[in-house]
């Protein structure tokens, strides 16, 4: 069995027939996404923009990230959701689109750093950890979760 | 309890890798904006 | 009527040659669209922010007003940026945009979205010190908290349905109240 031909058998499923049935089910699909996608936005921007010491700098960033983590993980999950439903609309056409595999390896690169490095690191006292460590951190972070939101976005306007 | 030696080395692959990350970002925007100019002089001429 | 005015407006506008050479552009139409999409992380994300707080949802341990504080300048910010490509997208195709139903109900959102934020940071600034820190907040300030959310979440939604084409003028037949809705003059 090829990775086409999953694409395809998601994109022929009864959750594919359901989400193409009607154009107003993935936009409104797609509309949820992006509310997440603001709220994803708004949780890393929040902890990775304190970390690089640029707002809110008289709130202790263990407890700005403690915050924001909590919202990302909701936002991290409706983005999944709604993104699954999403692609079984357009399967194919994702398969063979270089910028939905871009998506996919920003995706899985972010959600890796996040939990394997970024939280495991953040947990320990931030004063005893070196300042540009928490930068790069920070930078790496917001760079993985662009690449995510653009080449997402860019997705639909390439083939 | 973390040992001062595994909190170094936890600290050092966090910076490592977070280099690596943002190095990568930079060559791949690099290779777009290039892609990009290209394209446009293909179609503007 | 207004709807005529709006459409001289915009067919004077679509007449523009920035305004053709934008819609017909290569690149340019897709960048501005993107970054007004990609914005809304930061826009809305600071704004999501502040409201989560106002209803008392997270960072219960801050004083609510320094959150608004700190945050007001980078939402602000990233929305100054998300009306300047929001003028530019609505130029760049303004027949089409002002007849969208959708791009209306946005608009009018939009402002009551203002005016809901312009009325909780007058409350803000007058009686922060009563209740900064305490858990849950005031019933006003959740209530504004909660609309802000819900007025901000439709004019996403609103937003991303300008693309389709359901309502459009000239398009499948709209039922009456629909074309005066849309602004769909004859002719």
């Amino acid at each position: 069995m090829s990775l086409l031909s999953l694409f395809e058998g998601l994109e022929a499923s009864p959750i594919g027939v359901f989400v193409k049935d009607r154009g107003a089910t993935f936009a409104s699909i797609e509309a949820v996404h992006l509310m997440a996608l603001a709220l994803l936005g708004g949780a890393v921007l929040a902890t990775d923009l304190r970390l690089m010491n640029v707002i809110l700098r008289d709130v202790p960033s263990s407890t700005v990230n403690q915050n924001a983590h909590k919202v990302f993980k909701i936002a991290l999950w409706v983005l999944l959701i709604t993104g699954f439903f999403m692609l079984a609309g357009v399967a194919t056409k994702c398969y063979h689109s270089f910028y939905y595999w871009v998506k996919m390896l920003a995706l899985a690169t972010g959600i890796l750093f996040v939990f394997a490095i970024k939280q495991p690191l953040l947990k320990r006292d931030h004063t005893l950890i070196n300042p540009w460590t928490l930068k790069f951190v920070a930078l790496a972070s917001m760079s993985l979760w662009f690449l995510v939101a653009a080449s997402g976005r860019w997705i639909g306007f390439s083939g | 309890m973390a040992t001062p030696n595994s909190f170094d080395i936890r600290e050092k692959i966090a910076l490592g890798v977070s280099a690596v990350i943002v190095v990568a970002s930079i060559v791949y925007w690099i290779s777009q904006v290039v892609g990009a100019l290209e394209m446009l002089r293909l179609a503007y001429g | 009527m207004i709807n005529d005015v709006l459409l001289e407006f915009a067919q004077w506008l679509g007449a523009r040659s920035w305004s053709t050479g934008l819609h017909e552009s290569f690149y340019m139409y897709n960048w501005i669209e993107t970054s007004h999409v990609l914005t809304l992380m930061l826009c809305l994300g600071m704004l999501g922010v502040i409201d989560l707080r106002m209803l008392g949802w997270i960072l219960k341990d801050v004083p609510a007003s320094k959150i608004a504080a700190r945050l007001h300048k980078p939402m602000i910010a990233g929305f100054t940026y998300m009306f300047i490509s929001g003028v530019l997208l609505y130029g760049a195709i303004p027949i089409r945009t002002t007849q969208s139903l959708w791009f209306r109900i946005k608009m009018i959102l939009l402002v009551a979205a203002g005016i809901n934020a312009w009325l909780f940071n007058r409350h803000l600034a007058r009686s922060h010190a009563s209740w900064d820190l305490i858990m849950p907040p005031p019933t006003r300030t959740r209530v504004a908290a909660a609309l802000s959310l819900v007025l901000w979440a439709g004019v996403v939604v609103c937003g991303r349905f300008i693309a389709y084409d359901w309502f459009d003028c000239g398009g499948e037949p709209n039922p009456p109240f629909i074309d005066w809705a849309a602004g769909c003059t004859a002719g």
